[in-house]
C-alpha cells in the first residue's frame, strides 16, 4: 500500500495548530518551537490529524491530483515520518470512515509537502529543569 | 527548619498537615499563607489597587510599608465616586495579592512537598495546580505563590521584596495575570500597542525587533500609548487591548534610539543585553490610555534603507511572529494563548513593517494605517 498503513493523532498535550490558507502552523506549547507546513500538506493536513490511515489518504490524494499513489505515498510518509520524529503526531488506531474525494474538490497542482521548522524562542527558554528536591528541605535545588 | 514546622502546625488543621510538618496540597498552602497574614500587623503594609482594563486588583505588601514602589508598575484604579452597585461588584470580582516579604514579616520559607517531575520549565508547577489552583515557584526570588481562583485571592513568599528583579518589578506578577486574564476570556500577548483615537495597532515578533521603538516613537509625535511588551487582548470583536503595566523598555545597545528618553530616570536590567526601563506614569502620563481597539497587527523589523516600508502580509506570517513568544511566556494554558493568537491573527489584516533608523518616518505609515479604510485578514498571500 502507498504511505504505510499507519494513523496517527495530534499531539496537543504539547503542540497546538494553527490552519491558515496557504499552510498549517504547529507550535511547542513548551519550546516556542514552530513549524510550518505548506503545499499539499495543507490539504492532507485535516486528514492526518482525523487519523486517517496514510495509505487512504495517498489513494484519496492521488486520485485527485491524477498521478501515482505510490509517488505521492512516499512524499506523504516522508512528511508524516518528519512530524513522528519530533513527536507531533502519536501512533492511533485508524479511523474507519474513507476520504470523501467530492469533499477534496479541485486540487491546484501538486506541490509535494513542504516541512520548515522554526527554533527562533530558543534564547528565551534558557532555564534548566528542576532536577531534584531536597526533602528535609521541602524546596527545589536549583 | 523549627520555624517552619510551627508556622506551619500552628495555621492548619492537623490532619491537613503530614508527619513531618510539610504542607502536601495546594489548599494547604493557601491556608497556611492566609494564616500568616490574618495574624500580621495591619500597619506595616503598602497596599495599591490596580485596575488592568476590566481585571481589578488589590494587592498588599506584608511587612514592607517603605517599599510601596514595587506597585509603581501597575496602573491605578480610578478614585472617581462610583454608584453603590458598581462598587459592591467591583469588590466582588477584584483579585486580591497578597506578598509577603519573609524577612521582615519574619515568616520562614513554607516546606513543601514537591517532587523534581512536579515542576515545568516556567514558573507555573503543574505538579501542583489544578482547576482551583496554580502554584509557581519563583526560581529567581526563590520564593513561591499560589492562586486560588475560587476565592479570587494569591499569596506571594518571597524571601525578601529585595529579590525581586529589575525586570519582574517592571512587569510585576504578571504570571498571575496570564491565569487570571484566561479565567476572566482575555489573554496576554507579548506585544506593544500604540495609537490614535481609540484605534490601535498590536506589534508583535521576539524581542530586539523594534516593539518599543516604535511604542516610544509614538509617544513623541503624541500618539496613545497603551503598551511596549505586554498587553491584554480580548480576542473577539472588537479586539480590545488593555494596558498592563506603566513601563517601557529599552535594550541598552539598541542601534536605533529614540531621542526624547535620553537623560530620563531609568532602572537598568542588570544581565547582558539588558534594558533601561522607564517608568511612562512619570515621564509621559498624558500618552497613556488604559484601551484601544485593535485594527491590524504590525511585524517590525529593522532597515538599514532610509524609508518606512509597509506591506501586507498573511495571517500564517502574523501568527508565526506573534504565537511563538506569547507562548513560551505564557504562564496559564499556552494553548489557549495560541489559539487566541489564531483567532487574531485571522480576523486582523496584517502588515510587515520596516523601521529606519528614523523611526519617526514609521509613524506616519502607521497613523496612516490606522485611520485607512479597514481591510479584512484575507486577501494577502505569502
Amino acid at each position: 500500500l502507498p504511505g504505510g498503513v499507519g494513523a496517527y493523532r495530534f499531539n496537543y498535550d504539547v503542540f497546538a495548530f494553527e490552519s491558515f490558507e496557504n499552510e498549517i502552523v504547529a507550535l511547542n506549547l513548551v519550546d516556542g518551537i514552530y513549524y510550518a507546513f505548506g503545499g499539499s500538506a495543507v490539504i492532507a493536513w485535516p486528514y492526518i490529524v482525523g487519523q486517517h490511515s496514510e495509505s487512504v489518504i495517498a489513494c484519496a490524494l492521488a486520485a485527485r491530483y491524477g498521478m501515482a499513489a505510490d509517488a505521492l505515498g512516499r512524499d506523504l510518509s516522508e512528511f508524516v515520518g518528519r512530524l513522528i520524529d519530533e513527536k507531533i503526531l502519536l501512533p492511533a488506531s485508524a479511523t474507519n470512515s474513507g476520504i470523501d474525494l467530492l469533499q477534496l474538490g479541485s486540487l491546484p497542482e501538486y506541490q509535494g509537502f513542504s516541512f520548515e521548522r522554526h527554533a527562533d524562542m530558543e534564547d528565551l527558554l534558557t532555564l534548566d529543569p528542576i532536577h531534584d528536591v531536597d526533602p528535609r528541605k521541602g524546596w527545589p535545588t536549583t | 527548619m523549627a520555624d517552619d514546622m510551627i508556622a506551619i502546625a500552628s495555621s492548619l488543621p492537623r490532619d491537613r498537615v503530614a508527619d513531618d510538618g510539610m504542607i502536601a496540597a495546594p489548599a494547604d498552602l493557601v491556608a497556611h499563607l492566609a494564616h500568616v497574614v490574618q495574624t500580621r500587623d495591619a500597619s506595616d503594609c503598602a497596599s495599591h489597587v490596580a485596575q488592568l482594563g476590566p481585571l481589578r486588583m488589590r494587592l498588599t505588601l506584608h511587612g514592607a510599608a517603605d517599599a510601596p514602589e514595587i506597585f509603581d508598575a501597575l496602573p491605578s484604579a480610578g478614585r472617581a465616586a462610583r454608584p453603590k452597585q458598581v462598587l459592591r461588584r467591583e469588590r466582588r470580582d477584584e483579585f486580591v495579592i497578597n506578598v509577603i516579604d519573609g524577612r521582615r514579616c519574619s515568616v520562614a520559607r513554607p516546606r513543601l512537598k514537591w517532587r523534581a517531575s512536579d515542576f515545568g520549565l516556567k514558573r507555573l508547577v503543574p505538579g501542583w495546580s489544578d482547576k482551583e489552583h496554580t502554584t509557581y515557584f519563583l526560581r529567581g526570588e526563590s520564593g513561591l505563590a499560589v492562586a486560588d481562583w475560587k476565592s479570587n485571592r494569591a499569596y506571594v513568599w518571597l524571601p525578601s521584596i529585595d529579590t525581586m528583579a529589575a525586570c519582574d518589578r517592571a512587569a510585576p506578577f504578571r504570571w498571575i495575570i496570564d491565569g487570571l486574564a484566561q479565567r476572566r476570556g482575555l489573554t496576554t500577548v507579548h506585544g506593544a500597542v500604540i495609537g490614535e483615537g481609540g484605534i490601535g495597532v498590536l506589534i508583535v515578533g521576539e524581542g530586539g525587533r523594534g516593539k518599543s521603538t516604535l511604542a516610544l516613537a509614538a509617544i513623541a509625535a503624541g500618539m496613545q500609548y497603551l503598551a511596549d511588551d505586554y498587553c491584554l487582548i480580548g480576542a473577539q470583536p472588537p479586539y480590545p487591548a488593555y494596558r498592563l503595566f506603566n513601563t517601557a523598555k529599552v535594550r541598552i545597545e539598541s542601534e536605533v534610539v529614540v531621542s526624547w528618553i535620553a537623560g530620563l530616570d531609568h532602572t537598568i536590567e542588570p544581565r547582558a543585553g539588558g534594558k533601561r526601563i522607564f517608568n511612562l506614569a512619570h515621564h509621559a502620563p498624558r500618552t497613556l490610555v488604559d484601551r484601544l481597539e485593535i485594527c491590524a497587527l504590525l511585524l517590525p523589523e529593522f532597515t538599514y534603507g532610509a524609508l518606512s516600508v509597509i506591506e501586507r502580509v498573511s495571517s500564517s506570517e502574523a501568527f508565526r511572529r506573534a504565537a511563538p513568544s506569547t507562548v513560551v511566556q505564557c504562564e496559564a494554558s499556552e494553548a489557549q494563548a495560541a489559539a487566541d493568537v489564531g483567532r487574531l491573527t485571522r480576523a486582523l489584516p496584517s502588515y510587515r513593517i520596516r523601521i529606519p533608523r528614523d523611526p519617526g518616518l514609521s509613524i506616519d505609515r502607521i497613523r496612516y494605517l490606522i485611520h485607512a479604510p479597514r481591510p479584512s485578514a484575507k486577501g494577502a498571500s505569502r
